[in-house]
């Protein structure tokens, strides 16, 4: 039994704040554009020298030049230099030493938890990325919500005799909507929505690379709740321990749990008495527990609740619901 | 006794001027050390804080006060507003601040490379560039110090005797 993703998106900020770092005549252009075409648009793509890709879902198309939407190149609306300089100005407020952190994973972080993915020339220094220089391509990623995407799981997700949270693991191949979910989940449980509990629980979220709560300047972009508290840009294995010694949580939250570091961190959090929400790139249960030291998590049952995601019914397709030994609850 | 006012106001005018000119010489090293302190704000806010920059100027140009708090603040106004880059908005800032302070227009010059530098380079490199400023406003300080002695004194004698001269002349 599959569950398909329950709602449409919605907006957090709006299209139109992370489409402000862009110049003046190109924001024309895309405003231009029909409504619902706008409300569809998942990606602006920006390349020196190419015509300016916008991408919905499966589909591409180029914006044209003078309005509209072309598939032919020629006809299409060619980025310059001047204007690639002035969204990155726009993007880094004058202040490329302040999203250095941010350059070096790759991208930076907009008002509205929108992101703008960056590709240049890459500067390391030891065999780690030190920045980025002469950027060539941006791609602004528009975020949308998903308000309820976790309802569906709400029986699964807390302890049927006392409703304490449950751990649990979320595993898809990317794109299926892990990040989405675990925050919806942090949101009900902060919410005290997953169930009723007379002392409703507090949740950290160990955003490591801001996706999960997409902080700007230190205020979440999305909606997680009353309970919630942020780390926001902190590793997960140092995150998990210090929140666990300094905000006393019930449910710490986290993003693609991979390293030894994070097994350690983990296995800690459950003798701790503290549930871990987190995801994993997989495709399904089987494919995580090949992966390196995944193993480790499993026999030592670090996880209640294993759920499987796909795009099989569009983005947030729930697959099946296991517990902690791997069988089917669904 | 017409006279004798109009040689009472030629002189106090005179002194007034000489004074003027006195309080500008005495005023520039206190300009130039809250420009130093103001700069070395921004270089804790940049490279500890991480602090944007428009909100960086603000903050810093708030804390600060007097004609250097309101170039801070009026350069991140460009910014945030005219889309003009980080040298041209300090540029802008300068100008319109200059007839209202005691500062000359070389006294920003040390900041103009931290003005180029702000919006390309990262914290490590900002931190040379913000030494090079610090130490080119010490030194401004300093002299500008040794002229006030020199010079603040120099015209309000200037001020008393030019008048004084400019009524013996008259009569």
């Amino acid at each position: 039994m599959s569950i398909p993703p329950p709602f449409r998106p919605q907006e957090t900020g709006g299209w139109n704040q992370a489409l402000a770092v862009l110049p003046v005549d190109l924001q024309r252009l895309l405003l231009a554009l029909d409504d619902t075409i706008l409300a569809e648009l998942e990606e602006v793509r920006l390349r020196v020298g190419q015509p300016i890709e916008l991408r919905f879902g499966t589909n591409s198309q180029y914006l044209k030049q003078g309005g509209g939407l072309t598939l032919m190149p020629p006809a299409a609306a060619v980025l310059s230099q001047a204007a690639l300089e002035h969204v990155m100005q726009q993007v880094t407020q004058f202040s490329l030493y302040a999203v250095e952190e941010e350059l070096r994973k790759g991208f930076i972080t907009l008002p509205g938890g929108h992101r703008i993915g960056v590709a240049g020339r890459i500067v390391t220094d030891g065999g780690h990325i030190r920045s980025i220089r002469s950027i060539s391509s941006l791609n602004i990623r528009i975020a949308r919500a998903y308000p309820g995407m976790a309802t569906p799981l709400r029986p699964w997700l807390a302890d049927r005799g006392d409703g304490h949270p449950l751990s649990t693991l979320v595993i898809s191949p990317p794109q299926c909507g892990k990040t989405t979910l675990v925050r919806d989940m942090a949101r009900q449980w902060s919410e005290n929505l997953v169930t009723r509990r007379r002392s409703p629980s507090k949740v950290v979220i160990i955003d490591e690379r801001s996706e999960i709560a997409g902080m700007f300047e230190g205020r979440p972009q999305f909606a997680l709740g009353p309970r919630t508290d942020v780390l926001d840009g902190c590793p997960k294995a140092e995150g998990l321990l210090m929140a666990i010694r300094s905000l006393s949580p019930d449910i710490v939250v986290t993003d693609e749990i991979g390293k030894q570091g994070d097994v350690e961190a983990i296995l800690e959090a459950a003798n701790a008495g503290v549930a871990v929400i987190t995801t994993a790139h997989a495709s399904s249960l089987a494919g995580w527990r090949r992966r390196p030291h995944m193993e480790e998590l499993f026999q030592a049952h670090a996880f209640a609740r294993y759920i499987i995601l796909s795009r099989r019914r569009g983005p947030g397709t729930i697959e099946c619901v296991l517990d902690g030994d791997g069988r089917s609850l669904t | 006794m017409l006279k004798l006012v109009g040689s009472v106001i030629i002189v106090f005018a005179t002194t007034l001027i000489g004074f003027r000119m006195a309080h500008a010489y005495r005023e520039r090293p206190r300009e130039l050390r809250r420009l130093l302190q103001a700069v070395q704000q921004l270089q804790a806010e940049v490279e500890y804080h991480a602090k944007p920059l428009p909100r960086a100027l603000i903050d810093v140009g708030q804390n600060s006060g007097g004609a250097c708090g309101k170039w801070f603040v009026t350069a991140a106004k460009h910014l945030q507003e005219d889309g003009r880059s980080v040298a041209e908005s300090f540029a802008a800032a300068a100008q319109s601040i200059a007839s209202e302070s005691a500062y000359r227009s070389s006294d920003f010059d040390p900041l103009d490379g931290v003005a180029a530098s702000l919006a390309t380079m990262d914290a490590l490199h900002l931190h040379g560039q913000f030494q090079l400023a610090a130490q080119a406003l010490e030194q401004a300080e300093v002299q500008a110090r040794e002229e006030a002695e020199r010079s603040a004194r120099l015209w309000q004698y200037l001020g008393v005797l030019a008048g004084v001269l400019l009524v013996i002349l008259l009569y």
